[in-house]
């Protein structure tokens, strides 16, 4: 059996999740869950044959010892890239977070239950420390501000939105000069566009 | 032309105005009730900025500036309240009220920075931190709370994902790789730049190596060697 490789497989999917998140691959999860099972009753029943024969006979303990070194570095192998592949997955979702703020909808279906569970649990996370310091809009954008009022076109319909004075209508292609504090998330969302 | 009218008026209009307008707009009153208020709290964000750099560019988690975060958070409410209240019937008042806003924005700028910047450091060495005395004591009590919660979030999931179907035996999180532990620490060796805020005189850098250091000089040294000059204020990271 060629064990290892699919754990490999685990990482190179890892690190294409640098840039953007492929769907879980559960069916290869699950395979290296297993292949790693079973190695480690392999180990299990050869460390009851060594017992078993202890001081029989050197050379065939010699044997088994190897084969028994090589099991355990491969069980430990493939738990770390297991453990690496669901890291990454997940320090990408906390990006996604604090650049987006949300899930987008095309990227939801690439969550494994967990990842999804995950992402819900961090948002509340962040709420709660962030009620600490409500006043600072602590997940507001980390560009420093340079101009307090700011031109910005409509992207995409927003309807009414809630400005620090009053109201203001966002039809698309309309053109404001507004607050930025008031319109950042918008822009966040893509739904404006930034002009100067 | 919708384009050029908006342009031009503002272009011609506005420049030479800035000048009278500040004149204006030094109103008695208002400079009276925030001068005092503003020369204590420039120093303030001063301090602040240096803290924010410093947490930036070291590689391991600094000592939370409490006080300091604390005070510019009331600042900032104040001066939002202050504002509020201030009518805005003229264009100079108009003015001054923009510039205050201007100001606010960017100290909040600066705290949400300094918060997320450390927020990301904690969860980076999440489970080193919360087990480690001395960095537990560098958290503010909602920075701790923080931690031990992401742990637990976190752990759970690579738990739930995977962990609990692999053999009991593998199942740690915190095992050692022969003498290489599973925890990753932050890196102490890394190198940082820094710069000499007073006179030393001279200071080992390694064991071997030592230098003088001068007020205003710039070294690329070992985090490690600094960190007491940083703690003590000595030196600032760049």
């Amino acid at each position: 059996m060629n064990s290892g490789t699919h754990g490999i497989k685990l990482i190179a999917e890892a690190k294409r999740t640098a840039r953007h998140l492929p769907a879980y691959n559960e069916a290869l999860v699950q395979h290296v869950l297993r292949e790693t099972t079973h190695q480690f009753s392999r180990l299990e029943e050869l460390l009851r044959t060594v017992d078993e024969l202890s001081g029989a006979d050197p050379d065939y303990t010699r044997r088994i010892a190897a084969q028994m070194a090589l099991l355990h570095a491969n069980v430990k192998w493939n738990k770390r890239c297991l453990l690496a592949y669901h890291q990454q997955r997940v320090a990408f979702l906390k990006q996604l977070f604090w650049t987006l703020g949300c899930l987008p909808d095309e990227l939801r279906e690439h969550l494994s239950p967990q990842e999804l569970d995950y992402f819900s649990h961090y948002i509340l996370l962040i709420n709660q420390y962030k009620g600490n310091y409500v006043d600072i809009g602590l997940t507001a954008s980390l560009i420093p501000p340079k101009d307090l009022y700011i031109e910005v076109r409509v992207v995409q319909e927003c309807g009414e939105i809630q400005v620090e004075n009053g109201t203001l209508m966002l039809a698309k292609n309309s053109q404001h000069l507004v607050k930025r504090s008031d319109v950042e998330h918008l822009i966040h969302r893509g739904l404006l566009e930034h002009i100067r | 032309m919708a384009d050029h009218d908006a342009s031009l008026p503002s272009g011609m209009v506005a420049e030479p105005d800035i000048d009278a307008l500040l004149q204006d707009a030094i109103d008695p009153a208002l400079l009276d009730h925030s001068d005092t208020d503003e020369n204590f709290s420039n120093e303030d964000v001063q301090r602040l900025t240096t803290a924010w750099t410093n947490e930036k560019q070291a590689p391991d988690l600094l000592p939370f500036a409490d006080q300091l975060v604390g005070d510019l958070t009331e600042m900032v409410q104040n001066q939002a309240q202050m504002l509020d209240a201030i009518q805005e019937d003229n264009t100079a008042q108009a003015f001054t009220v923009m510039l205050y806003q201007s100001e606010i924005e960017r100290i909040k700028y600066l705290l949400r920075s300094y918060l997320r910047t450390r927020l990301l450091k904690i969860e980076k060495h999440a489970m080193y931190y919360t087990s480690t005395e001395d960095y537990i004591s560098r958290m503010s009590v909602n920075e701790r709370n923080y931690a031990q919660r992401y742990r637990s979030l976190h752990e759970g999931h690579l738990r739930k994902s995977c962990l609990n179907k692999l053999p009991q035996a593998v199942q740690a999180l915190d095992e050692m790789h022969g003498d290489i532990p599973m925890v990753p620490e932050p890196n102490l060796q890394s190198a940082v730049i820094c710069r000499v805020v007073r006179d030393i005189g001279d200071f080992a850098v390694t064991e071997s190596e030592t230098v003088e250091m001068k007020k205003d000089n710039i070294f690329l040294v070992g985090y490690q060697a600094i960190r007491p000059l940083l703690a003590e204020g000595h030196v600032e990271l760049l």
